[in-house]
């Protein structure tokens, strides 16, 4: 759902507020994302609705919830090792493939597949790096639990041309389920920016109809729905951008 | 410098390093708020409790979202928590009062706001959200506290929705100048 200027203006309140149903949330969120104008007053508002939990007195919980939150992040370390910190092959060879795909605009992927068989070492890996430091802007996401495996990368080219997702390696999913793809804004805020469904081969492209430039983070997630906000399982996510 | 003296953006870069004391010291520092929010939405202990384990290691694995210049720390984990309680409260459909009669004892916590009196900040915001006309306040507690979108509120009060929005709007509008002149 396409809303024009005026109508997300009318929206703002209930967004700020977190009163907006899953359909309008999205076609805000979209909005956003191309209109300063609408975020600094999204953030205007934010630091109202920021206050308002101030009206409330502090409350302690059980003790056992400190025992439980940190077991929890223990156990997330265990579970999901930080990407960058490690060199994978598979990060390697996604990071190869968007360098060509930024050097040919983004296009004519599929003709690149052979690309796969690309396994760069650590010193081509920071080289590559460095290229595209310099050209457009990429998020890699790792898999993670039972996609452990299978990645993507998001490029948002350096000119003109829209942002996409690379992903390898894809799992297969059920057949009422369908991957969405999100753009995470730095308040946290998760905008879904496509659906799709594996296409069992090696890379997938699978365009994403959002400018790109005021999100920090990236992810993929299992979904029932076609919109509304995450609810299944994370499949993969990104580091922010440019760290 | 003790733990418990480190500033939170200390503690946010003990996060990025996966480093568990500091995200004990910054669930000494936030759990009583996050609790708290998470109470007022939810209305029990346990639940309020798995919301605040569960934002907390949201922050934990999502700490390089977390900007400066967009506000504090303490905002930030509230933000998580506010968002993640009113999504349990949403998927809790069939409990969720669905006449205004049932939700005004939720809108007004007299109790627990006079509790926040006690509290600087609190007491100003409390008093500039008092100040607000009775619809503007109850549009603007049902959507935070109540999880209602302004579709619900619209059937829940029996108003159109532009009367909805317009009550927000305003009511947002006078908070704000409220909340610029404190400072």
């Amino acid at each position: 759902m396409k809303l024009t200027h005026d109508q997300v203006q009318d929206l703002l309140e209930g967004y700020a507020l977190w009163a907006l149903d899953g359909t309008d949330r999205s076609a805000v969120e979209d909005h956003l994302a191309g209109c300063e104008a609408c975020r600094r007053t999204v953030r205007e508002l934010g630091d109202v609705v920021a206050a308002i939990p101030e009206t409330i007195v502090e409350r302690t919980p059980s003790a056992r919830l400190r025992d439980r939150v940190l077991a929890a992040a223990r156990a997330d370390v265990a579970r999901r090792p930080r990407p960058v910190m490690s060199f994978r092959p598979a990060w390697a060879v996604s990071v190869a493939l968007f360098v060509v795909a930024l050097a040919s605009g983004g296009l004519a992927l599929r003709a690149q597949l052979d690309l796969a068989s690309v396994r760069a070492d650590r010193d081509a890996y920071l080289a590559i790096a460095q290229k595209v430091s310099e050209g457009g802007r990429w998020w890699y996401m790792a898999g993670s639990g039972s996609f452990d495996g299978s990645g993507g990368t998001l490029i948002d080219p350096k000119k003109d041309g829209q942002a996409f997702v690379l992903f390898h390696d894809l799992k297969p999913i059920a057949p009422d389920a369908r991957y969405a793809v999100w753009l995470i804004r730095a308040d946290g805020g998760w905008v879904r920016a496509a659906n799709f469904w594996p296409s069992a081969d090696a890379l997938q492209r699978v365009d994403v109809p959002l400018a790109v430039g005021d999100f920090v983070q990236c992810a993929v997630t299992i979904e029932t729905r076609d919109s509304g906000s995450p609810q299944g399982d994370l499949a993969m996510q990104s580091r922010v951008f440019g760290q | 410098m003790g733990d418990q003296e480190r500033p939170d953006d200390d503690l946010l870069h003990g996060l990025a390093s996966r480093d568990l004391t500091s995200l004990g010291v910054l669930y000494d520092r936030y759990s009583r708020p996050m609790f708290a929010l998470a109470y007022r939405i939810l209305g029990d202990g346990q639940s309020a409790e798995d919301v605040v384990q569960d934002a907390f290691l949201a922050a934990w694995r999502g700490v390089d979202t977390f900007r400066r210049d967009r506000g504090t720390v303490r905002n930030w984990l509230l933000s998580i928590t506010h968002h993640r309680a009113v999504d349990v409260l949403r998927r809790r459909t069939a409990f969720r009062p669905t006449t205004l009669e049932a939700v005004e004892s939720r809108a007004s916590d007299a109790d627990t706001f006079a509790e926040a009196d006690r509290n600087v900040v609190g007491k100003a915001v409390r008093q500039a959200l008092a100040a607000l006309p009775t619809a503007q306040r109850n549009t603007i507690e049902l959507a935070y506290f109540g999880g209602y979108t302004q579709s619900e509120l619209s059937e829940l009060l029996g108003i159109p929705l532009g009367t909805v929005k317009g009550r927000m709007r305003i009511g947002m509008l006078k908070l704000r100048r409220a909340l610029e002149s404190m400072r």
